[in-house]
């Protein structure tokens, strides 16, 4: 199954490089242009995206502009932008965007709303590869060399979020959070059990790495 | 107490005060004079008895006349002077008398005139008989050797009844007098008084809020005065308000416009600082998140200084006669990279000798104004930058501004073009602090430009 693409409008090289950098390692394939004209134009040739991070302020032709070109190929739109006015907001929301990020935002969060805006809009590519692990998030399933390992609800969450946030460091808390919610204060050392767990299940021994006071990465490439 | 009671209280105690005197003057001096008339009438008329009785009696007796036929004759001449109120006494003993008061026992006239030696000196008497006051004159006659006592008694208890009618009349009237006076004095009071209330509660509305507020002037007597100085205090307070929430939405606006600036450069820096923690990068991502993260922090930094400048630059500066010429110089060594990098000329044309200035304030501005008008020309293109008489200008035959960008472009932040702007370095606080200046020295800005054939900025020093 192909990733889903994503498509980066944004003029300003610092936020647009590293956003993309953050979503590629993720598994998503990104885009990135950073003037409204050039991405309208683009779109002929190319519209097969399954969401597009707009700014506001673009040269060429501006973010809400640019919405008009979104909405005729279908592809849904999370506007970022440094504009704090509810206006603002309420014009990109009402024109049929489907969320608003404000600068500055932190990259868990964009991701976590991207996967949001996917779900909703049925877009997400809800199976992830890892090697010869295959994780279905919808089914919840897992595969490895073609046959199922039988995981715990819990284990697959924890996979799951891992896999999500493929190399990236991943806090012990934020997994908590995701699999708790924000107001279970639980022990910190049942995720350590459960990716002791993983570890020796999927022969992910190496790959799934502890990354000292800050918590765990599941890591694809070598350097 | 309220001014108008105390001002009312006043008033009518002098008005009291004033009636009471009078009243009480007037009263005193009328009844001294019925008394005196009353008095003076029956003295006259116990005379007019007294005389015509001696003479007519002297004439008609003589002292051989037998004891009875003096007395007969007596007896008649005193009945046809007397009349119902006069009294004959001679030797304690009455002769004619049709009261029942015996006046000899108030008016002892024998004592009386022994004492003084003069028997035919008038006496009268005045006092409380039988629950009416009495007045009794006598005085003595006498006739061929005899004594006779001639008394007039009056009943002048009317009089007294009069004089305590008539200072009942003055109570009531001086009352009447005292209500409608203070009636008329508090209403007067009160109408004077409604400017002063008007003033309150004018007072009251600006203190609430309501700085347009003012009193209408309606006297010219100093409550008039005071409203037309009140009205002016409200004025100087309603312009002092209005600049101060001028000044309070500009700064809100600056204040915005500096965290609005602020965001997209710190989301670089959060988002590549987050890469670098929690990312598995190589040696290439790194390099690039890490060069992010610094030019952002330069941008920031390059940012801050500006403002700072803008900040500071509100505290007074001193101004001298600084020379033009020496100006243009330091402007051009420092622009000079500037415009070799853009590939643009600058060329100078100095024909003012001293302007008063602070020489780093006003080369911060050409440098400013200069680089500015490199950005918008192509390679190859001139810049000019001229002095005359007290005008500095600099223009260029670059891209222009359009028209409704040129009366905001000296805002804070504010950029016609912010991606191409930003591109070039431009915080979009670079004219907002040239504004600033030209402002502290007094000098006005002017911009003049046309899409495509170039901008034209001068700096109009005051004369």
């Amino acid at each position: 199954m192909a990733a889903n693409r994503i498509l980066i409008v944004e003029d300003d090289h610092g936020i647009s490089d590293s956003v993309a950098l953050n979503l590629r390692y993720v598994g998503y394939e990104c885009t990135v242009f950073d003037n409204g004209q050039e991405a309208a134009d683009s779109l002929s040739s190319d519209h097969a995206y399954d969401l597009a991070l707009l700014d506001i302020m673009l040269p060429g032709i501006d973010g809400f502009e640019l919405f008009s070109y979104m909405e005729k190929y279908d592809i849904p739109v999370i506007y970022m932008t440094a504009k704090t006015d509810s206006a603002s907001e309420v014009k990109g929301l009402r024109d049929g965007a489907e969320d608003y990020i404000v600068k500055p935002f932190e990259i868990v969060t964009l991701l976590v709303r991207i996967e949001k805006v996917l779900k909703r809009t049925g877009r997400l590519n809800e199976v992830y590869r890892f090697h010869d692990v295959v994780v279905d998030t919808k089914n919840r399933t897992v595969l490895r060399d073609g046959a199922e390992i039988v995981l715990t609800p819990l284990e697959f969450d924890v996979l799951a979020i891992l896999i999500k946030n493929k190399n990236r460091t991943v806090s012990r808390e934020h997994i908590l959070n995701e699999i708790w919610g924000e107001n279970f204060y639980g022990d910190i050392r049942t995720v350590d059990v459960r990716i002791a767990n993983l570890r020796k299940k999927l022969g992910l021994g190496d790959a799934i790495r502890t990354i000292s006071k800050a918590g765990y990465r599941l890591e694809e490439r070598k350097k | 107490m309220k001014l108008w009671q105390k001002i009312a209280l006043i008033c009518s105690a002098v008005l009291v005060c004033t009636v009471a005197i009078m009243s009480t003057l007037l009263i005193i001096g009328s009844k001294n004079n019925i008394l005196e008339l009353t008095y003076e009438q029956a003295r006259n008329k116990q005379r007019n008895i007294a005389s015509s009785f001696s003479e007519m009696t002297n004439y008609y007796i003589d002292k051989d006349n037998s004891h009875s036929v003096k007395n007969s004759v007596i007896q008649y001449c005193f009945t046809r002077f007397a009349d119902m109120y006069s009294v004959l006494v001679k030797n304690d003993k009455t002769l004619y008398s049709k009261i029942s008061i015996a006046p000899e026992e108030y008016l002892d006239l024998e004592k009386n005139n022994s004492e003084s030696g003069y028997p035919d000196k008038q006496r009268q008497y005045v006092g409380e008989i039988d629950g009416k006051t009495i007045l009794i004159i006598g005085s003595q006659v006498v006739v061929q050797g005899d004594v006779y006592s001639v008394y007039v008694v009056n009943d002048i208890s009317p009089v007294y009844e009069s004089i305590t009618g008539m200072i009942w009349r003055f109570v009531l009237i001086g009352g009447s007098v005292v209500v409608v006076g203070l009636v008329f004095i508090i209403l007067l009071i009160r109408r004077s008084m409604r400017p002063l209330a008007d003033l309150k509660q004018t007072a009251g509305r600006i203190a609430a809020g309501g700085y347009d507020e003012r009193v209408l002037v309606t006297s010219n007597d100093e409550v008039g005065a005071l409203a037309i100085d009140f009205n002016n205090m409200a004025d100087a307070v309603e312009c002092r308000i209005n600049e101060l929430t001028e000044t309070a939405q500009r700064q809100r606006l600056f204040i915005s416009g500096v965290t609005h600036e602020y965001k997209t450069p710190l989301t670089t820096l959060i988002l590549n600082s987050d890469t670098l923690q929690n990312a598995y990068l190589s040696d290439e991502e790194r390099d690039t998140a890490l060069s992010h993260i610094a030019s952002q922090c330069r941008w920031l930094e390059h940012m801050t200084q500006k403002l700072l400048k803008l900040i500071t630059l509100k505290q007074d500066i001193e101004l001298h006669p600084c020379s033009v010429q020496e100006l243009f110089k330091r402007v051009e060594e420092s622009v000079a990279q500037t415009f070799e990098e853009r590939g643009t000329k600058l060329v100078t044309d100095c024909k003012t000798t001293e302007i008063n200035m602070d020489m780093d304030l006003m080369q911060s501005v050409l440098v400013n104004l200069a680089e500015n008008a490199s950005k918008a020309s192509k390679p190859g293109q001139t810049v000019y930058m001229k002095a005359y008489d007290n005008v500095i200008e600099v223009k260029d035959e670059g891209i222009g501004i359009p028209e409704a960008d040129i009366s905001r472009i000296t805002e804070p932040f504010y950029m016609v073009d912010k991606s191409r702007s930003k591109k070039q370095g431009g915080s979009g606080l670079g004219l907002a602090l040239v504004s600033e200046i030209a402002a502290a020295h007094g000098a006005e800005l002017e911009i003049e430009s046309e899409l495509q054939k170039g901008t034209t900025v001068r700096v109009r020093f005051a004369q």
